[in-house]
């Protein structure tokens, strides 16, 4: 009776669940792009830190030795 | 975030199943109906929520494959410049600090993670109780440890690196084992840099190392180190530290690793001494316990003025003090003293051992990779070998032409290019890629001999005979025979030719191999007609290749602008219809359309703009797709050979995009030196 019912929800069920592990790869892929962009921004990362570090350094040097 | 952006809506809460089943209300439901028909139309509300739930589902599908990952890719690409400058940066940060920051690449093992924090942990310390004292020692102090910091926050697990030679020359410590640290050190960082970074910094270190060469006379170093080393590695760590250049230190200097031995010892001393590191193999399982910084003896700070204790030093050089600049010697512990007298050699400035030379900082360059280099094997595909072998000549050529006047500029090999091409007058062809073809042994060196300027034609010739491998016989024999008789032109011209005169007149030859002749008017008489087959080339380009490099052949020529050649070259799209032309002119290059086989010559050509491609090739390369030859003989693989290899041979290069590349690379080439510069002269 409810088979034409239940037919068409499975041909559903079965779609969704397709497009349901698509979707998790996809999510998987954007991870791992998004996990190798952090790891690229680590490096900037620390270029900018070295710059800082450095402008803090030359900054103080500056200062301590203005008075000589 | 940024509130122009849309408001995500927060998701409605979650349904939770009714537990009591007469309460459950089913929008849409006619409850008047009978339950039969009610179940019916709930079966049918089910089956239209699943198909929603599909819907929506197949649209983040959607979303996602068309719209965020392309997204996040771009943004990828977009990004690399930055992350190219980053790295370069950071780079120069660790030559100026000579340390090395510890990269995600460096990270090999998990294991040692335990190691590292602690590392991490005692150099903070370290740092925050000697930011005041050493503050104003160097900068590359708070470089280490800050960046230790920061990576150790940053990153799990990670973290630690070796200290920075200048923290050990600030008296941290009364610790005669400074020396030990550099075996710990690269005991330690070996294990967790990838064998890729290790042979980079390996390289980077030897390029230093042998810059600094020049210092030492070698018989004394030798003399030097042999009995040090067999004292003990610390000694010899010591000697070195003087001797090599300041990028050695902290970088890892393991003498127990066979490679870095070798690597950086080889120039330093003799076989006769190799004998000592071989038979003193440290194994690296020895260093493995925590790194310590670096640890020297304070009497030996070069900036201790004289007949002050170490322990009152205030810590503070006052860097524009002129008194500073030389420091001074400072006598070594007693069991050095039984050194070799090198210590004490002149040729050192009176610089302390524990004094690194002045390194003069290279300018700015980005960092040269070990493919770059030519050693990295892995991640090294045909395309980036040919790209750098591509990049590095490009460089040498334009530093040689320019005579090492801009060589700043020219450090990339990019602007200064540009800069310098742009008067006719200089007759800058663009970059010939050709030379890489075949893996041909053409020097790229700018002034062609004559005899590579005869051998370049020849198997340019060679070269354009091969397309024929694919026609008649007939025709590849009066190909053949065209050959000949060019081949013998060649002789005769060649005599006359002056080498060095740019480009050449696209040397036919050259306009057989590419579709896309790009020209640079060098002969003055041509300069008309070169400018005239420039825009043609422009706009012919991407129709048809072959009228135009037809065209320009013919014009060149001179002579033989036989209506053949024209008419051929418009209604010909491949070999046979040379014939005319060659029948014509007896000479030349005899093919615009001349490809071999599968080449080619169309695929980056097309698109070629005037930046990439010589029509004139002066190269012995010939096609870009052609590089592939079995070079059998000087002249190549013997014609029967040829044809009976067939047409089918592809070239590894054949993907090599080189208009891309030469555009990315925003190269101009130098003017090629023709190796035929008058062949092709009107006559």
């Amino acid at each position: 009776m409810e088979n034409p019912h239940a037919e068409r929800q499975a041909v559903l069920l079965e779609r969704i669940v397709k497009n349901t592990s698509k979707c998790t790869e996809m999510i998987l892929e954007l991870n791992h792009s998004l996990e190798e962009i952090l790891r690229a921004n680590a490096s900037v990362k620390t270029a900018a830190e070295l710059a800082t570090k450095y402008r803090k350094n030359v900054q103080y040097n500056l200062e301590a030795t203005k008075g000589n | 975030m940024s509130s122009n952006r849309t408001q995500i809506t927060p998701n409605p809460p979650r349904w939770k199943p009714n537990p009591d089943p007469a309460s459950i209300v089913v929008p849409g439901l006619d409850t008047d109906a009978s339950v039969t028909d009610q179940i019916e139309q709930i079966e049918q509300l089910i089956t239209i929520k699943l198909q929603n739930i599909d819907e929506n589902f197949s649209k983040i599908h959607n979303a996602l494959a068309n719209k965020l990952l392309p997204a996040v890719k771009r943004y990828a690409v977009g990004t690399e410049p930055v992350r190219e400058a980053a790295k370069f940066w950071t780079s120069f940060y660790e030559q100026a600090a000579q340390i090395r920051i510890p990269t995600f690449d460096d990270y090999s093992t998990v294991n040692e993670n335990t190691s590292e924090r602690e590392d991490a942990e005692t150099s903070s310390q370290e740092h925050a109780d000697t930011t005041v004292q050493y503050r104003t020692r160097t900068d590359q102090d708070e470089y280490g440890a800050s960046t230790v910091n920061s990576e150790t926050s940053f990153l799990p697990g990670q973290g630690a690196f070796s200290s920075t030679p200048a923290i050990s020359r600030a008296a941290t410590s009364n610790n005669d084992s400074y020396a030990n640290q550099p075996s710990e050190h690269p005991s330690w960082t070996h294990s967790l840099e990838s064998p890729l970074v290790r042979l980079n910094r390996e390289i980077n270190n030897l390029s230093t190392e042998t810059a600094d060469e020049s210092l030492l006379p070698p018989p004394q170093s030798v003399g030097r180190s042999a009995p040090d080393f067999n004292a003990s590695v610390e000694s010899t760590f010591k000697h070195d530290v003087s001797v090599l250049p300041a990028s050695e230190k902290g970088k890892g200097k393991d003498t127990s690793h066979p490679l870095l031995r070798n690597v950086l010892r080889h120039n330093l001393y003799s076989t006769n001494d190799s004998s000592s590191f071989d038979s003193k193999k440290v194994s690296p399982l020895k260093f493995r316990a925590k790194p310590k910084t670096p640890i020297i003896d304070k009497s030996r700070n070069p900036y201790l003025p004289e007949q002050a204790s170490p322990a009152e030093w205030s810590g503070i050089v006052d860097l524009r003090d002129p008194s500073i600049l030389t420091p001074k010697r400072i006598a070594r512990p007693a069991k050095m003293a039984a050194a070799t007298p090198y210590d004490d050699d002149d040729s050192f400035d009176g610089l302390p051992p524990g004094m690194s030379p002045p390194v003069l900082m290279s300018p700015a360059r980005p960092p040269r990779s070990s493919a770059e280099l030519g050693l990295l094997k892995l991640g090294q595909t045909p395309a980036r070998d040919a790209t750098a072998r591509i990049q590095r000549d490009l460089i040498r050529d334009a530093q040689l032409k320019s005579g090492g006047n801009k060589s700043d500029s020219r450090l990339y090999g990019r602007k200064g290019y540009y800069e310098s091409s742009t008067s006719l007058s200089t007759a800058m062809t663009p970059p010939s890629l050709s030379r890489y073809n075949r893996g041909n042994e053409y020097s790229t060196d700018s002034n062609i001999t004559k005899d590579s300027s005869l051998e370049s034609m020849i198997r340019h010739i060679r070269n354009d005979i091969r397309p024929d491998a694919g026609t008649t016989s007939a025709s590849s024999a009066s190909v053949l025979r065209v050959r000949s008789q060019a081949l013998e032109q060649i002789h005769v011209s060649a005599a006359g030719l002056r080498v060095d005169q740019p480009q050449a007149q696209p040397c036919s030859p050259a306009l057989s191999e590419l579709a896309t002749p790009m020209y640079n008017p060098v002969q003055p008489q041509h300069d008309d007609l070169d400018s005239d087959s420039d825009s043609l080339d422009i706009d012919e380009i991407n129709n048809t290749a072959h009228p135009s490099a037809a065209f320009l052949m013919a014009s060149q020529g001179g002579q033989f602008n036989d209506d053949n050649s024209f008419g051929s070259s418009n209604n010909s799209s491949d070999s046979l219809g040379d014939e005319d032309i060659i029948g014509a002119a007896g000479i030349v290059p005899v093919h615009p359309f001349a490809q071999s086989g599968p080449v080619v010559e169309d695929d980056g050509f097309d698109d070629d703009d005037s930046e990439s491609f010589d029509g004139f090739e002066t190269q012995p390369g010939a096609a870009l797709g052609s590089s592939e030859y079995q070079d059998e003989t000087v002249f190549g693989l013997a014609p029967a050979g040829r044809m009976a290899s067939g047409g089918d041979l592809r070239m590894l290069g054949d993907d090599l995009d080189t208009a891309v590349i030469d555009r990315r690379l925003g190269f101009h080439r130098p003017e090629e030196q023709s190796p035929t510069p008058n062949l092709w002269a009107p006559r």
